[in-house]
């Protein structure tokens, strides 16, 4: 284990000495560059047969992993709360944008446009998901104390009764008849997109406040924050972008039935959430990315993977809370202001010259 | 007018009687401190003030509002800044991010801006915090130290960090509850020409609740005594260290001067 940090860190120093060499446009243009080549990539590599068709399918599911890891990393990572539904969200996303495709698009003779109108149906989705969200947020968060985690968890178990106890979306056998929308680009764009509107609220005054809440609710409240509106924003948030991943997820199998979102698929992402670390990003996706490859290696593991989960889950909160990287973020993911390099350049441009004239604190 | 009014204030935790008929008439740039035995109430009036507790009885007008029944954050934006007797900082947050934070209520934009950063509101106001902030820690000797973790910080840069993070509100009224408690005769000496200061600059008034008597005889201008939540003296320095209730309540104690 020590070798293994050492080598990290050896390899940071020099890829640290390595990136500050780069000139300042370079620097600047690497992250969009990036992320234009894997966009691209994600187009053209499945279209040239560099990726095959199984490891698109494995890749989609990265994706969307990334996404509910992320959102819901917002609330039990960066805020400290601890919900346990989060496939609640999802499949309210995946149902109603299911029902978009299958039947209202069609209905108003749209079909042809269908695919035009997949983020149409996603976002609808999302927001349908957001809306249950605030319902779920609002008893859970009005008093102090821990209902988080009975809410969410009733509401997860509510959600797959409903679903399947609705004969016309299918009930218990599921709803199918979905074009397949969902491409490698599409949850691509996806993902990113859920990268940067996260990584912007997480680095603003939302973001702040959601992490003092963490650290310490009642001292928040008393320096200003208002701790009930960041919980019940943070919250629907998340929930918002688990709809859109459930919507993904409903047109990449098309096909889902209720038992998609039970408790274990909950499970599932929480284990991914503190796999990979809580008040990350860069978590965030390491989690997803290693726990997804890691059960499609488990395969053959059949029913017992359904043991590797929950059992995981319950290793990693006693021994290694944090996670891989918990509270840590790599650099190219945090906005350019808020990294401590351009802290000490405002200082030197802006404060030291302002306080230039004025005289220093006598007792410091 | 009076700037904080308290009347009548009492507070019980269950049978406890923690603060009984406490009063005040605090001007607009005072520097009062209240003094006391270990459980005397103190720290309770600093709750009551900032709404963690909602009292049993007696009001509290702050600039004119009445603060009974309000929430801390909304107490707090109306110009009202405190530090904690234990060191309640945000301990895996960044220096910056803990004084930040207490600019919450002045930054107005809402969820989506943040998230879309549409226009120049959203960056515009968090550059102008960010400035400020950077600012107040240069002032305050933390500058340097922007990026660290609050929880890396030495002590006693820890509680000075405290009182920055109480100071970026721009609060009218600042509470202090034991500020000087850990602190070595020297950082003592530096504690009290740093309220004196900050008072100053920032047009302060404030409370300061101590047991170092040294602090308390030497910068406040008037002096509240609680005993088992009673006020049983008040007055300026030179008359409380004399009066006869204030020696018999610390008897036992370390002397009063
Ligand atoms: N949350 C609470 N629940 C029950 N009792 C409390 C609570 N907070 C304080 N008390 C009690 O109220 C009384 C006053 O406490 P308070 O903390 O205000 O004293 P203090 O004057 O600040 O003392 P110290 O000098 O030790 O800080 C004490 O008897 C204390 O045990
Ligand atoms: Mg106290």
């Amino acid at each position: 284990m020590g070798k293994v940090k050492s080598l990290i860190s050896a390899f940071k120093e020099r890829w640290d000495a390595f990136y500050s060499s780069w000139p300042e446009p370079v620097k600047r243009a690497a992250v969009p560059g990036l992320v234009a080549f894997f966009f691209l990539a994600s187009i053209f590599f499945p279209a040239w047969g560099i990726i095959n068709l199984y490891w698109q399918q494995v890749l989609i599911y990265v994706g969307i992993n990334i996404i509910l890891t992320l959102s819901l990393n917002l609330v039990n990572g960066y805020m400290g709360e601890f919900s346990v539904g989060h496939a609640g969200f999802m499949a309210v996303g995946a149902y109603v944008s299911s029902i978009l495709t299958v039947w209202v698009f069609p209905k108003l003779g749209l079909s042809q446009y269908t695919p035009y109108l997949f983020p149409l149906a996603l976002i609808i989705g999302g927001l349908a998901a957001g809306l249950t969200g605030l319902v779920v947020a609002f008893p859970s968060f009005r008093t102090r104390g821990d209902y988080l985690a009975i809410v969410t968890l009733s509401w997860n178990m509510i959600v797959k009764s409903v679903l399947e106890n609705i004969e016309a979306i299918g009930g218990p056998r599921g709803f199918m008849g979905m074009p397949k929308l969902t491409s490698l680009a599409w949850v691509y764009v996806w993902v990113v997109i859920t990268i940067w509107l996260i990584r912007n609220l997480v680095y603003s005054n939302y973001g702040r406040g959601a992490l003092s809440i963490r650290e310490d609710e009642i001292a928040a409240s008393l320096v200003s924050v208002d701790t009930r509106t960041v919980k019940i924003v943070t919250f629907v948030i998340a929930s918002f972008f688990a709809g859109i991943a459930g919507g993904l997820y409903a047109h990449v199998l098309v096909f889902i039935n209720p038992k998609a979102f039970s408790i274990l698929k909950s499970t599932d992402i929480l284990v991914m959430v503190y796999l990979g670390g809580i008040g990350s990003i860069g978590g965030s996706i390491l989690g997803a990315t290693v726990y997804t490859v890691l059960l499609e290696l488990l395969r053959p593991l059949q029913v017992w993977r359904w043991v590797i989960g929950p059992l995981l889950l319950v290793f990693l909160m006693i021994f290694r809370p944090h996670g891989i990287m918990g509270m840590r973020e790599w650099k190219f993911l945090m906005p350019p202001e808020e990294r401590p390099e351009s802290w000490r350049k405002e200082r030197e441009l802006f404060v030291l010259p302002k306080l230039a004239g004025s005289p220093p604190l006598r007792c410091c | 007018m009076p700037i904080l009014k308290i009347r009548g204030l009492t507070h019980y935790f269950g049978g406890l009687r923690a603060v009984h008929d406490f009063n005040l008439d605090l001007e607009e740039g005072e520097l009062i401190g209240i003094i006391g035995p270990n459980g005397a109430g103190k720290t309770t009036v600093f709750n009551l003030i900032t709404g963690v507790y909602r009292p049993t009885a007696g009001e509290i007008i702050f600039n004119g509002h009445n603060l009974v029944g309000k929430r801390p954050e909304q107490i707090i934006s109306l110009g009202i800044a405190r530090t904690f007797q234990t060191l309640r900082l945000f301990k895996n947050l960044t220096v910056l991010d803990n004084v930040r934070i207490a600019r919450f209520s002045r930054l107005k934009y809402s969820p989506v801006e943040a998230m879309f950063k549409v226009g120049n509101r959203v960056r515009e106001s968090e550059k102008e915090t960010r400035l400020k902030c950077l600012e107040l820690l240069e002032i305050m000797g933390l500058a340097d130290k922007a990026d660290w973790l609050a929880s890396g910080l030495p002590y006693g840069l820890q509680k000075r960090l405290e009182i920055a993070r109480a100071l970026a509100s721009e609060p009218r009224l600042l509470l202090l509850d034991e500020p000087a408690a850990g602190m070595n005769p020297a950082e003592i000496s530096e504690l009290m020409e740093l309220i004196q200061w900050i008072r100053r600059e920032f047009g302060l008034t404030i409370i300061l609740i101590e047991h170092q008597m040294k602090v308390v005889m030497g910068i406040c201008e008037r002096i509240k005594v609680l005993d088992f939540g009673e006020t049983i003296a008040e007055g300026p320095p030179a008359e409380i260290q004399n009066n006869p209730r204030v020696i018999e309540a610390y008897l036992g104690e370390e002397a009063v001067v």
